[in-house]
């Protein structure tokens, strides 16, 4: 029997529900600004940024309800959806504009001119890239969330944080148990291992390393495996295809043919395999995911025009008689916002430098959106099947299209000004894609109206950027963004890739094979499992080892204890997981940057 | 050979068909490095450097020499065929399923309960307790809800995805207000749990009366 049975406990409130209050916008920005400034400081240091709509539920919850004293669920799902809305920026902007910054910085003769972007520019192009995203990703919230139920393992999470309050103590002791345990193992192993612990299982073992039996020491990901469940499965698969199928039979063909059939430097490189995934599987994953996606995309066509079909229909529901108004944003409205964007990210592409042409703006933004519609529909399918988003792959193709495309008129500089201004909208529109589409899960779980957080997407998307941006360039006066002290790995990347992009050609070759590969697995009518597989060649072995081993515990305790278990203890204790090392993980930024400021 | 088998054969064949040719597509995209590659790893590029395998010169010739394109062509080749079989086997075995229609009555069933549910709640909301509520949608709804989903692909066997889009999209619609009446009897605000189990319900009699619609042609 239910802990609920204990009556009177609830006071009984008469009247509106809150949500779209002015209380959880303002909460939302100062909320969403906190985090944005920390995740965008801490991704320079540490490399990665960290999703905000757990870190937002829970500061919501102690905001709203410990001091504020305010009960509502739905009202602080719109304070968590405007909050991660602000923070998309951190992560959206954590590789574009760090990386021309870089490039001034280390060969000033000839980028130095980079130091000084177009502020106002860039900021815009940010905000019209907000807006471009989500005006082609909510349109997918039935198809996505309604007909094809993607698990969405971090709106689970949320939600079952936004909920804890009314779930009664069992479910909140289980949150809070799963908190603790996940934090301290977590410190226990950061501690102990460093910031990356893992478990080399092979060489334990005496397996070769060709295997890359390494696994990810990370309970978060365990948990995160178990809440995508049995369907996470074909995402191991795509890692073990690379490291137990692909890698044995390009070394037992190497032993065939004396190094004829397959290039003889993999005999060496073989037992290396994070040179083997940075070098030949993750290009062929990234192309594989495109061509899964958009062989998803044909596939579920049908689906696709319902969907489309029940927004444009006027609603049946009648109740006590009465017709309801739509709970969606109207098409027309999100159309029209497309049709404006484009106008205006072609004018940002045709001011971003002197001598571009019209036409080439107009094919610079013409060839955006659509990169925004692709990869923002790519990113969000990921983030629903598993939790993970390839956004500094679909970055990586963003940034590569726009300099293939300027650089036949331009200069070395003014490709990159031009491809890193027009990339800053690529980049946060998919960034914005993506979590929206993580929040609508979490306010179907919690019974918010889609439209009103479409709503409190837009109102707290266009202050992202302005913050990010502006922070930016001051730790690049102050502190020098790829000094030392702020070391921002993977701009640096970005910025490496793009002079080489300026001089050289992309790996267009692997992406094309694994396109082809990608669309043939989509087409194939096996569900999702294409862009699941491409993943798991995409992201590090370490980490898809610790996600199946959640897989496989959730099969197991279905099997063995019922799905019931899984909803009223399980999915608690995993979404207190993935909270509890989240945390763990902002504390020991923290910590970084603490030590920096000190230090420096 | 008789049909059946013949069926059998092309329902395994298809899968294994996909599956080498995607590994030998696979392969031979990942067999050759670029020439002007270079490694990450100080250990590796000294041991490619002492046996001479590492080229630093400019490469002569293109990057997409790098895959052998004729053995991939065979591998996608494969693949192709295997999904051919593999859809044509799905044709199959939806016709005979159809012809079957034994997943019918456990939608049926699935459908009845789920409104039968709601309707019960929408009865008695005016008079329970919040406690009384949110206990009642952890124990009739929400797995019935999830129950429903899981066999919910049975709807576009039968009558196609349009149809499931519709019948679908008014279930999920229901499950939402349901998920909102839990979170406004949690919080104490009666008059929304009201309000969105009576939209539930509407949305849920709808999907039904949909149901029934198409399950009567």
């Amino acid at each position: 029997m239910s802990n609920y049975e204990e009556l009177g406990k609830i006071p009984i409130i008469r009247g509106p529900y809150p949500e779209f209050t002015w209380t959880a916008v303002i909460a939302g920005w100062i909320i969403g600004s906190l985090i944005a400034v920390s995740v965008a400081y801490a991704a320079l240091i540490v490399g990665f940024s960290i999703e905000g709509s757990e870190l937002a539920a829970i500061l919501g919850w102690g905001l709203l309800r410990g001091i504020l004293r305010r009960r509502s669920i739905v009202e602080n799902n719109i304070n968590q959806t405007i909050a991660s809305a602000v923070n998309g920026a951190s992560s959206g902007i954590m590789f574009s504009v760090p990386a021309i910054l870089i490039l001034s910085k280390n060969n000033p003769a000839e980028f130095g001119s980079l130091a000084s972007p177009n502020v106002p520019l860039l900021i815009l192009a940010g905000i019209t890239g907000c807006v471009l995203g989500l005006a082609f990703v909510i349109p997918l919230r039935k198809q996505m969330i309604d007909l094809n139920r993607l698990a969405y393992p971090g709106g689970i999470a949320v939600a079952v944080i936004l909920k804890s309050p009314g779930s009664g103590v069992r479910k909140a002791a289980l949150l809070g148990g799963g908190v603790v345990f996940s934090a301290a193992a977590h410190f226990a192993l950061v501690s102990w291992l460093g910031s990356d612990p893992h478990w080399d299982l092979g060489e334990a073992a005496g397996i070769s390393p060709m295997l890359n039996l390494v696994i990810s020491l990370s309970v978060m990901t365990v948990a995160v495996g178990y809440l995508s469940g049995v369907g996470g499965l074909w995402f191991g698969a795509g890692g073990f295809i690379c490291y137990f199928i692909v890698g044995p039979m390009l070394y037992w063909l190497h032993q065939m043919s004396s190094g004829a059939w397959v290039d003889p430097r993999l005999d060496a490189v073989l037992a290396y395999p994070s040179e083997m995934r940075v070098s030949l599987y993750r290009p062929t994953g990234i192309g594989m995911l495109i061509g899964a996606a958009l062989g998803g995309i044909i596939a579920a066509f049908p689906m696709i025009r319902g969907a489309f079909a029940s927004l444009s229909a006027r609603n049946q529901v009648r109740v006590d008689g009465q017709s309801l108004s739509g709970d969606e944003m109207p098409l027309r409205a999100l159309y029209g916002a497309i049709a404006i964007g484009s106008v205006i990210l072609t004018w940002i592409a045709f001011q971003s430098v002197d001598h571009l042409g019209w036409g080439r703006a107009l094919l610079l933004s013409g060839l955006g959106v659509v990169w925004i519609w692709v990869a923002g529909v790519i990113v969000s399918e990921c983030v629903g099947r598993t939790n993970w988003s390839p956004l500094s792959g679909m970055t990586l193709i963003a940034v590569t299209l726009m300099i293939l495309i300027s650089r036949g008129g331009l200069d070395k500089v003014n490709t990159i000004v031009c491809a890193i201004t027009v990339g800053t909208a690529i980049c946060l529109a998919i960034s914005q894609a993506s979590d929206m589409m993580l929040d609508l899960k979490a306010g179907y779980l919690v019974g918010a109206i889609p439209k009103r957080q479409q709503w409190a997407q837009l109102v707290g998307c266009w202050l992202g950027p302005i913050i990010v941006v502006v922070l930016m360039l001051l730790l690049h006066e102050y502190r020098g963004i790829g000094s030392e002290s702020l070391p921002a790995p993977q701009a640096t990347a970005l910025a490496d890739t793009m002079q080489m992009l300026v001089s050289h050609d992309a790996p267009t070759h692997r992406y094309v094979a694994g396109g082809i590969l990608g669309l043939m697995l989509a087409l194939s009518g096996l569900g999702g499992i294409g862009v699941l597989i491409a993943l798991g060649f995409y992201m590090p072995f370490a980490t898809v080892l610790a996600y199946t081993i959640g897989n496989l515990v959730r099969l197991i305790s279905d099997r063995m204890v019922g799905k019931r278990w899984g909803h009223e203890i399980g999915i608690p204790i995993a979404a207190g997981l993935i909270v509890g090392e989240s945390l763990m993980g902002v504390g020991f930024a923290l910590k970084d940057i603490i030590l920096n400021l000190r230090g420096g | 050979m008789t049909h059946q088998s013949q069926h059998r054969l092309t329902s395994a064949l298809g899968p294994c068909l996909l599956w080498v040719g995607f590994l030998v597509g696979a392969v031979a995209t990942v067999s050759w490095l670029d020439l002007d590659w270079q490694p990450g790893n100080q250990k590796l590029k000294s041991q490619l450097l002492d046996s001479a395998q590492l080229d630093e010169s400019t490469p002569t010739y293109s990057a997409w020499a790098t895959i052998p394109w004729i053995t991939y062509s065979l591998g996608v080749g494969l693949g192709v065929v295997g999904i051919g079989m593999i859809r044509y086997s799905r044709i199959r075995r939806g016709e005979e399923r159809l012809a079957r229609t034994d997943s019918l009555p456990d939608l049926r069933r699935r459908m009845g309960e789920l409104v039968s549910g709601l309707t019960a709640l929408n009865d008695n909301v005016a008079s329970w307790r919040p406690e009384q509520i949110l206990a009642f949608i952890d124990r009739e709804c929400s797995m019935s809800f999830n129950e429903f989903a899981d066999h919910r692909l049975a709807l576009s066997d039968h009558f196609g995805v349009k149809v499931y889009a519709q019948i679908m999209t008014e279930v999920a619609s229901a499950e939402r207000f349901v998920n909102r009446a839990w979170s406004a009897a949690a919080d104490g605000y009666v008059d929304e749990v009201a309000t969105s189990v009576k939209r539930a319900h509407a949305h849920l009699q709808l999907a039904a009366q949909q149901f029934a619609e198409v399950d009567q042609r």
